[in-house]
């Protein structure tokens, strides 16, 4: 029962906020929207036992790189959004078809692969050890290779933000 | 009760939406934001799996996007950045050097 | 061997080196090309004695050309009695000719050329002559055709000439097409025996041994005398050869009396094996040739030039030939084309003496020449009783083996065949009456040609009297031919007819006397369409004016709107229509192209559902 509520909950909760960061014409908004679906993301990780991922969740996006991304549209001044022309109106009704597509064809998927069953497994508790214990055993060369990863992101950064030198 | 399907859907759900604000958005950094939805979506996706199908790798694999997610949007807000200096706005419908 | 390989080159070795070096020096070019051709005569005889000698085994010598996996293409040497006794008429009277023209042709502008084309055309008869197998014989036969229409075409400046060259040459062609089809059927038909093969010892053993594919086998047969219509012209493909008077004396004495008409005979022979397994084709053979034979024979009739007279009666005399094939004995054919080679090129040259002399070819610009040219009367006339089967000359013998098959083999042929020997005395005696013992009509006093002429008259005369007595059937005998009893009968109505029409000729041309006078209503008209040549010619030209050059026509608008037009420019024109489309995928906008994006996942995960 309890699942089901919170599932329930969280996850309208986590559309309406996906919603709100598509339609609004506020950037601000639209930046402060997503960290409130990230929490609720957080959350309906913790009821998939993923609590390791849920933390690292808050942690990087909300705490990261939402940030990130406020600090920017805070520097650059970024207004509302201008109203919409007549190409706007055209891509919103193409859009949503292309959407609403894209939603039948999930339903298709999943009802295909329900048939085939998904019998539940034993459950998993993410925590850290487990988690970790995979990461520094079977994944290490991709866990290294992400290092290096964002050393690369780092230097990228810094060196397109640079004043052109004369 | 909740299966793995509410949360396949729900996923679906998120991406879908996540699709819209892209062709929706005409400022650029609002569509990256709405490709960190998409993200999201997907790793949601992973997550669930890893709980139904008894397996750790998908949180593992939810943590590498994670850091891929990281990296990525630190260069797109750097390229947002230069955009803005050259060409002193961030809507799309007026950067398009690139056309033919 | 090697002679064999030598007595082909020679000629050829002549043609090269006067075209490279010696165009210009008429002496030089005239001792190259006789030079080399009576050397390959002199080889041919020591070849052939020493051959005798052996008993005429078949020796054979092949060159490879190409060798693919089901196809060989080879180039060889074939000496057997056929080959053999072809080699040296070829090479004797090309010899003798060759030394003839060095008088005729003296001081022509083209001398050089003349000798070297003609030095050409010895190669390629020879080439015919000794070759091993269908694909040799074929290219050869093309060359001769070449030669021809060079040699017809000598004086091309003048416009009947290089006409009657190009006539030649289309015509043989028509042939050829037809011949080179069937040889190519012949692929599949020995495919079907076992061994592919195109060599003439091969394909007669496998025919020897196999039966069955009669229809295969007389199309195949029916397409070859195609070529054989052209080369030899038979009816319907004839039309060429009276028009190739327009050569020079020499040539039409070399080329279209002894050696290159003759070339279809030969191939008949050759060929026999093939021709001998279907009667049907035979049938047609022989009929065609009947046909060609008394039709030739009836335009000589009324012609007033002596060299186109000589040329209907060739045409005639090949027409007996071929249907003596088609009657069922190549030997009697080939027997028939020897002793007809000697006196054809004989009566040749002797109108060659005389037009030398006189300087015309209208037999009514003529007469009272016996007199004057004694050498060339008396050659003459040994040529023209010959040519008339009058016995013991060469031409009785051969002629009688021709009547006395038919006789024994197909009656209605036999009348037609006697009817064309008596229409051959008549017009020959009249050609001769005319030219030698009328009332003369020249306006220049014509005089003995100089010896260089006269020998090969005299040569040639020898043999045309000889020629009966060597036996020459019986050598070529081979077992497909059907053996030929001597008939007392026969020979009476052979030689009634031949004298009969020597009389009438006679009475008419002779003496004067007014016989036909009384028929002249009626025989006028025929006299016209005789003339006209049944009208044959107009028939062509019309048909190549108004079917072919339309046809062509239409080919051409076909290529031009549809093929350049239509395929060409609007593939071009479509390319860039699309690339201008195209482009305009690249607005540079970004939320475009992430619609695009979008959509475009959409759309294939949609594809990939339908899929699964």
């Amino acid at each position: 029962m309890n699942e089901a509520f919170f599932f329930y909950v969280f996850s309208g909760l986590t559309l309406l906020a996906a919603l709100y960061v598509v339609l609004t014409k506020n950037p601000t908004y639209a930046v402060l929207s997503l960290v409130a679906a990230m929490f609720s993301l957080a959350i309906l990780f913790v009821l998939l036992h993923a609590y390791f991922i849920a933390a690292v969740h808050i942690l990087v996006y909300a705490g990261a790189i939402l940030v990130l991304f406020l600090f920017v549209v805070m520097l650059l001044g970024v207004g509302r959004e201008e109203t919409a022309g007549r190409s706007q109106t055209l891509y919103r009704i193409f859009g949503g078809w292309v959407v609403l597509g894209f939603l039948m064809e999930i339903g298709l998927i999943v009802k295909a692969v329900s048939r085939t069953g998904g019998a539940s497994s034993p459950v998993l508790t993410g925590t850290i050890e487990a988690v970790g214990r995979l990461l520094f055993t079977r994944y290490f060369l991709p866990f290294e290779i992400t290092s290096v990863l964002l050393l690369v992101g780092i230097i990228g950064a810094v060196v397109l933000s640079r004043k052109e030198q004369v | 009760m909740i299966g793995l399907n509410h949360y396949l859907i729900l996923s679906g759900c998120l991406f879908a939406i996540g699709m819209y604000g892209i062709i929706t958005r005409r400022n650029a950094l609002l569509m990256l934001l709405s490709v960190e939805l998409l993200f999201n979506a997907a790793n949601l996706s992973f997550v669930a799996y890893a709980r139904y199908r008894g397996d750790l790798a998908g949180q593992v694999f939810v943590f590498f996007t994670m850091v891929v997610a990281a990296c990525e949007v630190a260069i797109g807000l750097a390229v947002a950045i230069l955009l803005y200096r050259a060409q002193e706005t961030l809507n799309t419908d007026e950067i398009h050097s690139l056309k033919w | 061997m090697v002679l064999g390989w030598l007595i082909l080159f020679l000629p050829l070795f002549a043609c090269l080196a006067i075209a490279g070096f010696a165009l210009k020096q008429d002496k030089a070019s005239s001792w190259i090309a006789c030079g080399a051709l009576t050397l390959s005569f002199l080889l041919s005889l020591i070849l052939f004695a020493g051959l005798a000698m052996r008993k005429f085994p078949v020796l054979e010598s092949n060159v490879t050309v190409l060798s693919l996996e089901n196809l060989r293409l080879e180039f060889g040497i074939l000496l057997d009695r056929l080959s053999l006794l072809m080699l040296l008429v070829v090479t004797g009277i090309g010899s003798g000719i060759f030394i003839y023209s060095t008088e005729y042709m003296k001081g022509d502008k083209g001398y050089g050329r003349y000798f070297a084309a003609l030095s050409l055309f010895a190669f390629s008869m020879l080439g015919i002559v000794v070759s091993t197998n269908f694909f040799q014989t074929f290219i050869f036969w093309e060359l001769v055709g070449v030669s021809s229409y060079l040699l017809i075409g000598h004086w091309y400046e003048k416009d009947e000439a290089a006409d009657a060259g190009k006539k030649a040459f289309i015509t043989t062609r028509v042939g050829d097409v037809g011949f080179l089809i069937g040889i190519l059927l012949l692929g599949p038909l020995t495919a079907a025996f076992g061994k592919q093969t195109l060599n003439f010892q091969t394909l007669s053993g496998v025919l020897d041994m196999h039966s069955g594919h009669e229809r295969m086998i007389t199309t195949i047969c029916l397409l070859i005398f195609c070529g054989v219509l052209g080369k030899s012209a038979q009816f319907p493909l004839h039309v060429w050869l009276p028009d190739a008077m327009e050569g020079p004396t020499p040539v039409s004495a070399l080329i279209h009396a002894a050696t290159m008409v003759a070339a279809g005979v030969y191939l008949l022979a050759r060929a026999y094996f093939l021709f001998a397994v279907s009667p049907t084709a035979l049938a047609v053979i022989a009929n065609i040739g009947a046909f060609t034979a008394l039709m030739a024979a009836t335009m000589a009739l009324v012609q007033p030039d002596i060299k186109k007279i000589l040329a209907y009666s060739t045409l005639s005399q090949l027409g007996f030939m071929v249907m003596t094939a088609g009657l069922g004995s190549s030997s009697a054919a080939m027997y028939h084309l020897i002793t007809h080679a000697f006196f054809k090129a004989l009566l040749f040259l002797g109108a060659g003496s005389v037009i030398h002399a006189l300087h015309t070819q209208n037999i009514w610009e003529m007469g009272g020449v016996f007199r004057r040219m004694p050498v060339t009367g008396w050659t003459f006339l040994v040529g023209f009783l010959a040519l008339a089967g009058v016995f013991p000359l060469s031409g009785f013998w051969s002629k009688d083996e021709i009547l006395t098959l038919a006789f024994m083999t197909n009656r209605f042929l036999f009348w037609a065949a006697a009817a064309t020997a008596f229409l051959t005395s008549f017009y020959m005696g009249r050609l001769f009456f005319t030219v030698f013992l009328a009332e003369p009509r020249w306006k220049k006093e014509p005089h003995e040609s100089p010896r260089v002429m006269t020998v090969p008259l005299q040569v040639l005369a020898f043999f045309a009297i000889t020629g009966g007595f060597w036996g020459l059937g019986p050598f070529l005998h081979s077992h497909h031919d059907r053996v030929i009893e001597w008939s007392f009968s026969v020979v009476g109505i052979s030689l009634s007819v031949s004298l009969a029409g020597i009389l009438l000729a006679y009475l008419i041309y002779a003496l004067n006397i007014p016989f036909l006078a009384p028929f002249e209503r009626v025989l006028s008209p025929i006299g016209g369409l005789l003339l006209k040549k049944y009208y044959m010619d107009d028939f062509y030209d019309g048909l190549v004016k108004y079917v072919q050059q339309n046809f062509a026509g239409l080919c051409d608008l076909f290529e031009r709107y549809v093929v350049v037009k239509g395929m060409v420019n609007g593939t071009a024109h479509l390319t860039g229509w699309a690339g201008d489309r195209l482009r305009r995928f690249q607005t540079g906008k970004l939320q475009f192209y992430a619609f695009m994006f979008s959509a475009g996942v959409t759309l294939i995960t949609f594809v990939w559902i339908l899929i699964r």
